[in-house]
């Protein structure tokens, strides 16, 4: 099973995505946290690449396709916007209060925690970053 | 998203999804029933199913706006994926949390 989704990194777009995360709950059967990650994963993504990926800049695309095999969710999500390594995000800093916490830093935390596995690369050639977040049954 | 005053506690009954559509929708009518109650509040999350970070930000900034004013906001019922979230953003460390609405409003009675 292959589903993908194309959209502008638009804040109108978010309500497609998420209609994309419905019907993907609606016709596989992931486990609920493999969709709750699924969930969290396109929202936490999603609004980063629109308010930092793109910002300054015309929007371009979001592009995620979401994948099963042999019971494993595998998230991709393309973007052509600031290369930024999720991987290389400082954890919130727990002990300080949580409204100084650097923004987005929460969720990419959260999206760390939840994931089996996380991967990233950036193609300075086409400018195209790619990020892969993987989950086991 | 449903508000309920039982006795002198503001009950606020959150919606299934607290992704970023739905924080935008209620962000603004959940802060300005919690500041003009200036109390007890209390957000029921037995419905809730997903939040985002988004909706933990949205929370703690409540709690914070209404602590000096002699106010506090306390969660119940958590499900058990959601706790787990609290858990491991260490945001149950930042709130009182009870298993349910009935426990949370004793306690508040005490």
């Amino acid at each position: 099973m292959k589903r993908r989704i194309k959209v502008p990194a638009t804040w109108e777009q978010i309500d497609r995505l998420m209609a994309f995360v419905d019907e993907i709950e609606r016709r596989t059967r992931f486990s609920d946290e493999q969709c709750y990650l699924l969930r969290l994963v396109i929202e936490e993504i999603a609004t980063n690449i629109i308010k930092y990926g793109y910002a300054n800049r015309t929007p371009g695309p979001i592009d995620i396709a979401c994948a099963e095999e042999a019971g494993t969710l595998r998230i991709t999500i393309r973007d052509r916007g600031q290369p930024f390594d999720p991987r290389d995000a400082p954890a919130p800093n727990f002990g300080g209060d949580p409204r100084d916490r650097e923004p987005g830093g929460l969720g990419l935390f959260l999206i760390r925690e939840l994931a089996d596995q996380i991967g990233y690369r950036h193609n300075p050639r086409s400018s195209w970053n790619e990020l892969t977040i993987v989950k086991g049954p | 998203m449903n508000l309920e005053t039982i006795g002198d506690v503001l009950v606020i009954e959150l919606p299934e999804r607290l992704d970023a559509a739905v924080i935008a929708a209620i962000e603004q009518d959940l802060s300005a029933a919690v500041v003009a109650h200036r109390g007890k509040a209390l957000a029921d999350m037995s419905g809730v199913a997903f939040v985002a970070s988004l909706a933990l930000r949205m929370l703690i900034n409540n709690l914070r706006t209404v602590e000096p004013l002699g106010g506090d906001l306390r969660i119940c019922g958590l499900q058990p994926q959601i706790a787990e979230i609290f858990r491991k953003s260490r945001f149950d460390t930042l709130f009182k949390i009870y298993l349910d609405r009935a426990t949370a409003l004793d306690e508040y009675a005490k």
